[in-house]
């Protein structure tokens, strides 16, 4: 695979990998380090692409492990499914933190890792269960339990919050 | 009497939808990626240009490094602790000594001092100097053994 042709594959996947990674890490300069060892990783292999019958989803394979590596670098959990809260948001206090979407994306940020990740390729990027599973390594029905039980923290959650006002 | 509100569940997904962030993507990632697969195709090693963070070999380049001064630290202080017992061996009662003897102490301690300036140029010239030390040695001890010291 010629320079060109590896552009024209990968560039316009490159938006989403870098969405991918940012979801994953949760950091910027993080995710772009990982879109670019992604590519170099690609391009090592370029002879080889002609043989992969989807390359998005392969590069997002890679990208994947690459973002594991970042992981394991800052000794980040990656397929943590039981673990708790990271914090216990306190309950606002003022009108202000009252408005819906604060509430809601500070309860979604203080969900165990895991859950938080899934969430937000799923609700928030619109990725298919089966995205989100080659994104993560996770199988398909570990990603609908993160995701039932991370609806339910949050509805929990919220409903305290909402009560406590009105 | 407070009722207390409820959300179905499809009306707590849209609450989540709504709070929706945008992920950032840097104006620049894909002008940034195009120049990267230049510099490959011309011929530069194909690693990410890290922006941040410095490599694991960063690390352990540093690592490998303070290694290498602790153990030359460690032989060092261990090569000079063995000269100095030669020289505490041939730290006895010089005045006592025949001419030859005397002449034999002042080669050893050339001798000594040879390896103190030697040391410098590498284990292996260190090992040469103790040859010498060591038969220096040899000799004055067996002058000592003559004159019954």
């Amino acid at each position: 695979m010629d320079a060109s042709t590896f552009k024209n594959v990968f560039i316009p996947i490159s938006r989403k990998l870098y969405v991918v990674a940012f979801r994953l890490l949760e950091n910027r300069e993080d995710a772009q380090d990982a879109v670019q060892e992604t590519l170099a990783k690609l391009w090592a292999k370029r002879e080889n692409l002609y043989q992969i019958a989807n390359n998005e989803k392969f590069a997002v394979t890679v990208l994947r492990n690459v973002c594991l590596d970042f992981m394991k670098a800052k000794k980040m959990k990656f397929t943590d499914f039981d673990e708790n809260l990271i914090n216990d948001t306190p309950l606002p206090d003022t009108m202000e933190a009252r408005e819906n979407v604060v509430i809601i994306r500070r309860l979604i940020d203080d969900l165990p890792a895991m859950q938080r990740k899934v969430m937000k390729l799923k609700h928030w990027d619109n990725f298919s269960d089966a995205e989100i599973a080659q994104a993560t390594g996770i199988n398909a029905g570990n990603i609908r339990v993160l995701l039932s039980r991370a609806r339910r923290t949050v509805k929990e959650r919220f409903l305290k919050i909402e009560n406590k006002y009105h | 009497m407070k009722t207390q509100k409820t959300y179905s569940d499809e009306e707590i997904l849209t609450q989540i939808r709504n709070a929706k962030q945008e992920v950032y993507i840097p104006q620049t990632l894909e002008n940034d990626l195009n120049t990267l697969i230049d510099k490959w195709a011309n011929g530069q090693t194909a690693r990410a240009q890290t922006s941040a963070s410095p490599s694991k070999w960063f690390w352990a380049g540093g690592i490998a490094a303070s290694l290498a001064i602790i153990v030359s630290l460690g032989l060092y202080f261990q090569k000079n602790s063995s000269t100095q017992q030669y020289s505490d061996n041939l730290n006895i009662k010089v005045e006592n000594l025949n001419v030859a003897d005397k002449q034999k102490v002042a080669t050893a301690e050339r001798a000594l001092i040879l390896v103190s300036a030697n040391y410098n140029k590498g284990l292996s010239s260190l090992h040469n100097a103790e040859t010498h030390i060591k038969q220096a040695q040899n000799a004055v001890n067996k002058s000592f053994k003559k004159n019954k010291l």
